[in-house]
C-alpha cells in the first residue's frame, strides 16, 4: 500500500509538471512577453530587446523553462502586468473567497442531493421518485449561470431578499452557493440514487429485512454508509467541476475571488496573472484529486493495491 | 400481443417481417410523452438552424429605435425587444444557427480524436496505450473553464478556437469507450479464427469493433453535445467566445445582464432557449440509451 501511496503521489507530480510546461508553452510560443509589458508605451525595437535580455527572455526555453520552475516553487510568478503587484500574492489574496464558494457550492449540493436521491430510491417510482429524476436531468440542462442570473431577478431584484452581489456576510454568499451547488446537485442526485438501489438489491439488506429490523434501520445503518462509497470518490473528483464552476459564478455575482481575477487577467492580457491563477487553481485541484484517491484506501478495507 | 396473434393478423410470416414488427414494437413500447416532448422541442431547433427565414420573415438587420426595450407581449414583438430595437424571438432564432453548429461540429472533432486515441491505444498497447490513458485522465480531472481560459487568451476567440477548445476537453469519454470496447474484443474467439483466416486489421475494425462500438458512441455524441451548448453559451456569456456581432444565446444573456432590473426579458428568454434545448437532447440521450444499450451505464437508470 505504500507503494500505492507513492506511486499515486508521483503521478500527481508529474500531472503538476505537466500542465505547467502547458502554460509556459503556451505563453512563450504565443506571446512576446516583453512586447506584452511594454504594450502601454511606444516601445522601439531596442527597448523591446532590451527588456527580453533583461527578463532573461533570450535565453534557449529549456533553460527559461527551469528557471520558470524554480521560481514558481517558490511562489514568484512574475508581476501583474495591470495592477504592478506580484501575481501570487494577488491570486492568493482571492483564494480564500473562491475556496469559500466552493465549499459552500459543494454543501449545497450534498443538502440537496442526499435526501433526494436516497428517498428516490428508497421509495421508486413514487411521485417523490418521479420529482427528483426530472430534477437530476435538469441539473445537467440547466446553463448554470443563467440560473443564476434568474436567481439574481427573483431573489435579489423583485423579492430584495438578498444583495444581487458583493461580498461581506452569508446573505452575499446564499445566491452564489446555490447556483454553484445546483450544477452538482443534478448529478449527484442521479449518482447516489442508482448507487442506493443498487445497494438495496445486495443480500445482507434482505438479510437485515428478514431478522426484523425496521426500515428506517436497515437504511441507516447498511444501506447508506455502503451506497456512500462510490458517491464520496465521485464528488471528491467533482471538485474540479465545482471549481470551473465558481468561476462562472463570481463573474455573474461579481465574486471577488481567483476565477474573476483571471478573466480580468485574461481581459487585459496581463499574462503573468493568468498564468498564476490557472497554476495554482490546478494544484489545488490535483491536491484535492490526490487526497481523494488516498483516502479510498483508508475508506473501503477491501481494495487491495 | 402474442406473436401468433401478429403473424395471422398480419399475413406475412417472413422472419425479417417477424423481426422489424418486434423491434417496432419495442420501440413504440419505449417512447413516453418526455421523448415526444424532446422529439418536438429538436425539430423546432433544427427548424431554427435549417429555415430561419420561415420562423422569422422580414429582414434581421432592421434597426427600430423607437421600438428599443419594449416588454414582452408588445404588438409585434412576442418577446420584447433589447436596447437596439432587434426582436428578441428574431435574436433567438438566428442564434440557433450559430450555437447548435459550433456544438455538433465539437463533437463532431472530440468523437474524430477520441475514437482514434481509442483505437490506436487498444490496439497498441504497452507506453502507447500507458501514456494515452494517463493523458485521458489528466485531461479529465482538469476543469474546462481553465483550460478554456488559458486557450482562449493566448489564441484569441473566434469560431474556430472555440469548436477546439470544446473538442479538446470533450475526447476523454470516447475514448475510453473505444479502448474498452477493442480490449474486449480484441482477445474473443471469432476475431483470432477471422485473423488466422487473413482478414487484415481495417476489416477487423470496420465489422467487429465498429457495430458495438456504433450505440455507445451515439449515446455520448448526444449528451456531448448539450453539453457543448451549455458550455459555450458559458464562454460567450464570460467575454471568452465569439465577438459579440453575431447573435449566440450565450451573448444574449451576457448582454441582458445589463438591464436585468429594467428589461428582464432581454436575459431570460435565451436562458430558456438554452435549457430547452440542452434537456431536448438529454432526454433524447436518455431514452436512445435505453433502447440502444441497456449496458452501457447504471447512473441514472430506473
Amino acid at each position: 500500500m505504500i507503494a500505492y501511496v507513492v506511486r499515486r503521489i508521483a503521478q500527481s507530480i508529474l500531472v503538476l509538471v505537466g500542465i505547467s510546461v502547458i502554460v509556459f508553452a503556451a505563453l512563450h510560443l504565443t506571446t512576446d512577453p516583453a512586447a506584452a509589458m511594454l504594450r502601454g508605451g511606444t516601445p522601439t525595437k531596442a527597448d523591446i530587446l532590451a527588456l527580453r535580455r533583461h527578463l532573461g527572455l533570450d535565453q534557449p526555453l529549456p533553460v527559461q523553462f527551469a528557471i520558470f520552475i524554480a521560481d514558481a516553487v517558490r511562489g514568484n510568478f512574475g508581476t501583474s502586468y495591470y495592477y504592478n503587484n506580484p501575481a501570487f500574492s494577488l491570486v492568493m489574496d482571492h483564494l480564500p473567497a473562491t475556496l469559500e464558494l466552493t465549499v459552500a457550492g459543494m454543501a449545497v449540493s450534498l443538502l440537496i442531493a442526499f435526501p433526494l436521491g436516497i428517498l428516490s430510491a428508497v421509495r421508486r417510482n413514487s411521485w417523490l421518485d418521479f420529482f427528483g429524476r426530472i430534477f437530476a436531468l435538469l441539473g445537467i440542462s440547466f446553463p448554470n449561470f443563467w440560473l443564476g442570473i434568474m436567481l439574481i431577478l427573483i431573489f435579489a431584484v423583485r423579492l430584495n431578499w438578498v444583495p444581487p452581489s458583493g461580498y461581506g456576510g452569508i446573505q452575499y454568499l446564499i445566491l452564489p452557493a446555490v447556483t454553484l451547488g445546483m450544477i452538482l446537485a443534478g448529478i449527484s442526485t442521479r449518482l447516489i440514487r442508482s448507487s442506493v438501489l443498487d445497494v438495496l438489491a445486495a443480500d445482507y439488506v434482505r438479510t437485515a429485512r428478514a431478522k426484523g429490523l425496521p426500515s428506517l434501520q436497515v437504511i441507516t445503518r447498511h444501506v447508506v454508509r455502503n451506497a456512500l462509497l462510490p458517491v464520496v470518490t465521485y464528488i471528491g473528483l467533482q471538485f474540479g467541476t465545482l471549481l470551473g464552476g465558481a468561476v462562472i459564478v463570481e463573474q455573474v455575482f461579481s465574486w471577488p475571488g481567483v476565477g474573476q481575477l483571471a478573466l480580468g487577467a485574461v481581459n487585459q492580457g496581463d499574462f503573468p496573472l493568468v498564468q498564476a491563477s490557472v497554476l495554482v487553481l490546478a494544484t489545488i485541484l490535483i491536491l484535492v484529486n490526490l487526497l481523494v484517491d488516498l483516502s479510498y484506501v483508508f475508506i473501503d478495507p477491501r481494495i487491495r493495491y | 400481443m402474442t406473436m401468433d396473434a401478429t403473424l395471422a393478423h398480419e399475413g406475412d410470416t417472413s422472419f425479417e417481417a417477424d423481426l422489424g414488427r418486434r423491434r417496432l414494437q419495442r420501440l413504440r413500447a419505449h417512447l413516453n410523452p418526455g421523448v415526444v416532448f424532446a422529439g418536438i422541442v429538436l425539430l423546432v431547433v433544427l427548424a431554427c438552424v435549417a429555415v430561419p427565414a420561415w420562423i422569422t420573415p422580414g429582414d434581421p438587420n432592421t434597426l427600430d429605435l423607437s421600438a428599443r426595450l419594449l416588454g414582452p407581449g408588445s404588438p409585434g414583438h412576442f418577446l420584447g425587444t433589447d436596447p437596439l430595437g432587434h426582436d428578441v424571438g428574431r435574436l433567438i432564432v438566428d442564434g440557433t444557427r450559430l450555437s447548435i453548429s459550433i456544438a455538433i461540429a465539437a463533437v463532431a472533432l472530440s468523437c474524430a480524436i477520441g475514437v482514434v486515441l481509442g483505437l490506436v491505444s487498444g490496439y497498441a498497447g504497452g507506453w502507447v496505450e500507458a501514456v494515452i490513458m494517463r493523458w485521458t485522465d489528466i485531461q479529465l480531472s482538469f476543469p474546462f473553464i481553465l483550460l478554456a481560459i488559458l486557450v482562449l487568451t493566448l489564441f484569441g476567440g473566434g469560431i474556430a478556437n472555440l469548436i477546439i477548445v470544446l473538442a479538446i476537453t470533450g475526447w476523454m469519454d470516447y475514448a475510453r469507450v473505444v479502448r474498452s470496447q477493442v480490449l474486449s474484443t480484441k482477445e474473443r474467439d471469432y476475431v483470432l479464427a477471422a485473423r488466422a483466416m487473413g482478414v487484415g486489421s481495417i476489416g477487423m475494425l470496420r465489422r467487429h469493433i465498429f457495430p458495438s462500438v456504433v450505440s455507445s458512441i451515439i449515446v455520448l455524441a448526444t449528451l456531448n453535445t448539450s453539453i457543448n451548448i451549455l458550455f459555450e453559451a458559458a464562454l460567450t456569456f464570460l467575454g471568452l467566445g465569439i465577438s459579440p456581432e453575431t447573435p449566440t444565446w450565450g451573448g444574449m444573456l451576457s448582454d441582458g445582464r445589463v438591464y436585468l432590473s429594467t428589461a428582464w426579458w432581454i436575459a431570460t428568454f435565451p436562458g430558456l432557449a438554452i435549457m430547452f434545448t440542452a434537456l431536448a437532447i438529454n432526454i433524447m440521450g436518455d431514452w436512445l440509451r435505453d433502447t440502444l444499450d441497456p449496458h452501457l451505464s447504471r447512473a441514472g437508470r430506473a
